[in-house]
């Protein structure tokens, strides 16, 4: 028996599934850019293994590939299989870089009608940073994902799932009814917080223009000081290396060459800073007030 | 006298941005970045360039002491060395 298939709109394309996405993504009838299918029983993969890789999870490699002219069969040992084929994927920040577009783990919101990255790996606060851009009216673009197009006159960001993954303290401070929120996964203590339209906050279901990356840098010591500074093109280019979404697998499958260039293209285009601050929810406020003050006075600069 | 050579790992990746060097290494996925001079240093090798002809090239490019330079250059190549990114090339 089959399931129904839907389309959904995410990443700026059209997605045809038959799983049940928990996010109120809004349902479309456009023409389908992308299939993503669930598969209970895979074949056995294509006898020529195109590649091992070096990288060694629990004593076997990280990922191999099978192939044929048809289709490319990833495959994470005793993990989960990953079938490619032109118009099919069963990931899609994989597909994203499949097609040329930059899959960043990130938050961005919009401020001042571009948006700004919060860039770090999990748990160094970004959601919760994201979620007091909602709180003071700005609108979210992605919370996890963020596909980024480079052009020579820009860096164009495309929009991510309306929602935004918060853990429970943190999402009684910005939603009033957290405790009916549903878990992102069983063990996982984090709420989905649906985004935009009888959700909290705004959600920005567009493309648009990137401003400047956040490097965010969290200290334990509640009596820190607020402090922005600009990261050199290297320092940002290792940042974004280290903020890219399925690093390991994309090394592992030989995309960084081609990667590399255009993530030194975007830190040479946009301005990379540093945002340290102390941890604890009551500087949240602060933290805000600085990033936005900071991207006004260089908003001004670039005027005079 | 020998001519000493390094080569660049088969498994590393260079990326310059803004006259430094950011280095990845595909075999671990670990990153490194290099200051303007190191990654002249880097430049210079990965062209076949001997350690006596680096050092010659950056003592024109660069004010600094010849001491101090090959003090500089002798500890990038041993932290190289010791995260796999060169092996001796003869």
């Amino acid at each position: 028996m089959t399931r129904r298939l839907l389309k959904y709109f995410v990443y700026g394309f059209v997605w045809e599934t038959d799983l049940r996405l928990r996010s109120c993504l809004t349902p479309t009838d456009s023409q389908t850019d992308v299939e993503l299918r669930r598969v209970h029983e895979l074949s056995e993969p294509p006898a020529n293994c195109l590649f091992t890789s070096p990288l060694v999870r629990n004593g076997s490699p990280f990922l191999k590939t099978y192939g044929t002219e048809q289709r490319l069969l990833i495959r994470y040992p005793g993990l989960v299989d990953i079938m490619v084929t032109p118009r099919h994927i069963h990931a899609s920040a994989l597909w994203l870089e499949f097609n040329d577009i930059l899959a960043l783990h990130t938050s961005a919101v919009v401020v001042d009608e571009s948006a700004i990255m919060l860039l770090e790996s999990s748990g160094s606060g970004k959601s919760t940073l994201a979620a007091t851009f909602l709180s003071h009216q700005h609108a979210l673009l992605t919370d996890d994902i963020l596909p980024l197009t480079v052009t020579p006159q820009a860096v164009w960001g495309r929009p991510g799932y309306p929602q935004i993954r918060l853990c429970s303290d943190v999402a009684h401070r910005f939603v009033a009814d957290a405790e009916t929120r549903s878990r992102v996964h069983p063990q996982i203590g984090k709420k989905m917080i649906p985004v935009g339209v009888s959700g909290f906050g705004m959600f920005h279901d567009k493309p648009v223009k990137i401003s400047y990356i956040y490097v965010l840098h969290r200290v334990a010591d509640d009596k820190a000081r607020i402090a922005i500074q600009d990261l050199t093109p290297a320092e940002g280019l290792r940042a974004l290396i280290r903020g890219s979404s399925a690093a390991n697998t994309l090394q592992a499958l030989g995309l960084q060459p081609h990667r590399l260039p255009r993530l030194a293209r975007i830190v040479e285009t946009l301005p990379v800073r540093r945002l340290t601050y102390p941890n604890g929810m009551h500087h949240l406020d602060d933290i805000y007030h600085a990033v936005v003050n900071d991207v006004d006075t260089r908003h001004k600069k670039s005027f005079h | 006298m020998p001519r000493t050579l390094y080569k660049l790992s088969n498994d590393i990746l260079l990326q310059e941005v803004a006259n430094e060097i950011v280095i990845l290494n595909l075999a671990d996925g670990q990153y490194y970045g290099l200051n303007e001079i190191g990654a002249r240093i880097v430049q210079l090798m990965s062209r076949g360039e001997d350690i006596t002809s680096i050092t010659q090239n950056l003592l024109e490019e660069f004010d600094v002491e010849q001491t101090i330079l090959e003090r500089d250059i002798q500890d990038l190549i041993d932290e190289l060395q010791q995260h796999a990114l060169i092996e001796s090339a003869g």
